[in-house]
């Protein structure tokens, strides 16, 4: 909500600004929503003047609509699929991460989900060669692991790409949104070159700055999530930034089959959801002892369809498909 | 003291002058068709089906009733989108709008005895989607407070575009906890934004005799017995519970016309997932798969079998 200052537009001086204060006109909101006719008589500010103002608050603070085709033209333009690093995960996917998406991988405890964010940001920095941003919340960010993975793939010298990641540690929901917010200011800015090919941004854990906050009044919590869910989602859509994110399997209320956590308030903010199924991590006769098979579903899909199921393996340090 | 109403030249046509109908929207769900002046709410659960449904109407909507003598059916009207939960994508409302037409062309085809059929070209759909497009308007919200000044930045718009007949508001209930939060302890302070935006939507309706469709999550689920819990979890049709828990403001309450409840059931076996709507106690259930991109409705006898 934005307080009314003189200066806003020349209608707008120090005098209106008294006369409105005293018929308790404070904010912008307070202008829009009131009747202009009664507030030029209240006020003793001539109704033309107050038109003036309305205007100039309602085209800078409302949405701009924007018209179907021209986002069209521009979602064209924009739009990307960023592979994950392994191909069953990306048929599952229907291509890989988009952008302007909220991808959520939901597992239990060591199920692979921090594989998977560094398998997807090792494809994206040496396959398409754009930046990746790494908000660590529980300690699990290794630039070790990547560069490691990067071997693998196939490069001789992966220490030169690894400057295309940044990671920010953020160990409470304030942090978090801190860190959010100065990824949204740079992207703004246009300053820093690091963030004109930021392609994607990974969130490990969003659970575990949740977690604590859950518990005290329920509307600071949920409000809370409200706020990280709308800030990842911005990002995703105004930047057109692949967003990654991680959290934890529960069972629900009354046991049976394991769920996201979070609850309600936060199912409804990722786009695309998939879950690491606790019964694929077995060990089997025929796979080599340092591979560990798993399953994973898509749960919920804004695109394509949900419940399919596809296989991966844990070789050694990154994921790959079952071959 | 009152003071009589003035009204600009633009305001007075717009309020007169006749918008594209919304009647035959969807049949599978407004049976008799909407008269106008109504909100409609979309009530569902994450991915119930509730987001689709509002790209299914804006294909609908922006589609003229028919093309090159190919039925599309549509409403040819303008459509405002407002979009506060960031999901719209706009290259999934193209794909679905290329099926629609790809699928009403199949149809023609089919339907016309001449060999003389001529099939658009796709760089011809392609024109023609696009054209389509340009009768959608998004916006984009990120607060409560936005949400009101947007609403009533609209009235402007919708003075200028005769064309204008729907306001779609996915999703209603995006702003609520920040507004419980922010409003402290009282009731009133925390349902003061919502108020607000309803008053204004509800002068948009009745003004200018616009439709709205706005979606609402299910943030609350009633506590329940054991007995009904099991239901939760059901397969079969008959036994899912269309309860509604209501929790937004008073206002909105009254606003509200019209309510599909939105409900899943998993298909055994196949790992698809049926989606069934509820349109208020009396009236009939409607379900639909969505397949190919595309909502496909049951109809009546395929309804309760699985």
């Amino acid at each position: 909500m934005a307080l009314l200052k003189a200066g806003l537009c020349t209608a707008l001086n120090n005098t209106v600004l008294e006369n409105l204060r005293s018929v308790g006109i404070k904010t912008t909101l307070d202008f829009i929503t009131k009747d202009l006719e009664a507030v030029a008589q209240q006020a003793s500010v001539p109704y033309k003047d107050l038109l003036a103002i309305r205007r100039v608050i309602l085209a800078q603070y409302s949405g701009f609509p924007l018209n179907g085709a021209e986002l069209y033209d521009n979602g064209v333009l924009t739009m990307a699929i960023l592979s994950t690093g392994c191909t069953s995960i990306d048929e599952l996917l229907d291509g890989g991460l988009y952008t302007a998406e909220v991808t959520e991988v939901a597992g239990s405890i060591a199920a692979g989900k921090t594989q998977m964010c560094f398998t997807s940001a090792a494809s994206v920095i040496c396959k398409t060669k754009q930046n990746v941003i790494f908000v660590d919340t529980c300690g699990s960010f290794s630039a070790e692991r990547i560069s490691i993975i990067l071997e693998e793939n196939g490069e001789s010298e992966p220490e030169q790409f690894l400057s295309q990641v940044r990671c920010f540690t953020a160990f409470d929901v304030y942090e978090l949104i801190g860190a959010l917010e100065t990824i949204r200011h740079n992207k703004q800015r246009q300053m820093d070159p690091f963030f004109e090919s930021l392609k994607l941004l990974i969130v490990d854990n969003v659970a575990s700055v949740i977690y604590p906050i859950l518990g005290g009044p329920q509307s600071d919590g949920q409000s809370l999530i409200t706020i990280i869910g709308q800030k990842l989602k911005i990002l995703a859509v105004e930047f057109s930034l692949a967003v990654l994110i991680t959290n934890n399997l529960v069972s629900s209320e009354w046991g049976g089959t394991l769920s996201a956590s979070l609850g309600r308030v936060w199912s409804h903010v990722p786009h695309t959801r998939l879950v690491i199924l606790p019964h694929g991590n077995k060990h089997t006769a025929e796979t080599p002892e340092r591979e560990t098979r798993r399953e994973m579903m898509i749960v919920k899909s804004s695109r394509g369809p949900t419940n399919k199921c596809c296989n991966f393996i844990i070789a050694s340090s990154r994921l790959s498909s079952v071959r | 003291m009152s003071l009589s109403k003035t009204e600009t030249g633009a305001q007075f046509l717009a309020r007169l002058g006749s918008r594209p109908s919304m009647m035959h929207i969807e049949p599978a769900f407004f049976g008799e068709g909407l008269k106008g002046k109504e909100v409609i709410e979309l009530y569902g659960a994450e991915g119930t089906g509730k987001s689709e449904t509002l790209l299914h109407f804006i294909v609908r909507c922006i589609l003229p009733k028919s093309w090159k003598s190919v039925e599309l059916s549509g409403c040819d009207a303008h459509v405002i989108f407002i979009d506060t939960d960031y999901k719209f994508s706009i290259l999934r409302l193209a794909s679905l709008l290329e099926r629609y037409i790809l699928n009403a062309v199949g149809r023609a085809r089919q339907n016309s005895d001449e060999t003389d059929f001529q099939c658009p070209g796709s760089e011809e759909t392609e024109n023609f989607i696009k054209e389509c497009l340009k009768k959608l308007y998004i916006i984009r919200c990120t607060s409560s407070t936005q949400l009101i000044i947007t609403l009533h930045s609209l009235e402007n718009i919708i003075c200028n575009n005769p064309n204008i007949s729907a306001v779609m508001i996915d999703s209603i209930s995006a702003f609520y906890w920040i507004d419980r939060y922010n409003g402290g302890e009282s009731f009133a302070m925390q349902e003061a934004n919502m108020r607000l935006a309803c008053e204004e939507l509800s002068k948009l309706v009745n003004t200018y005799n616009i439709t709205v469709f706005a979606t609402k999550q299910e943030l609350f689920k009633k506590k329940k017995d054991f007995e009904r819990r099991d239901r939760e979890k059901s397969t079969v049709i008959q036994e899912l519970d269309f309860e509604h828990q209501e929790y937004m403001c008073k206002s909105w309450q009254k606003l509200v016309t019209g309510r599909l409840v939105y409900k899943y059931v998993e298909i055994p076996g196949s790992g698809r997932r049926k989606f069934v709507v509820s349109a208020g106690p009396i009236s009939e259930i409607v379900t639909f798969f969505v397949e190919f991109d595309e909502i496909q409705f049951l109809s009546n006898n395929e309804k309760l079998r699985l």
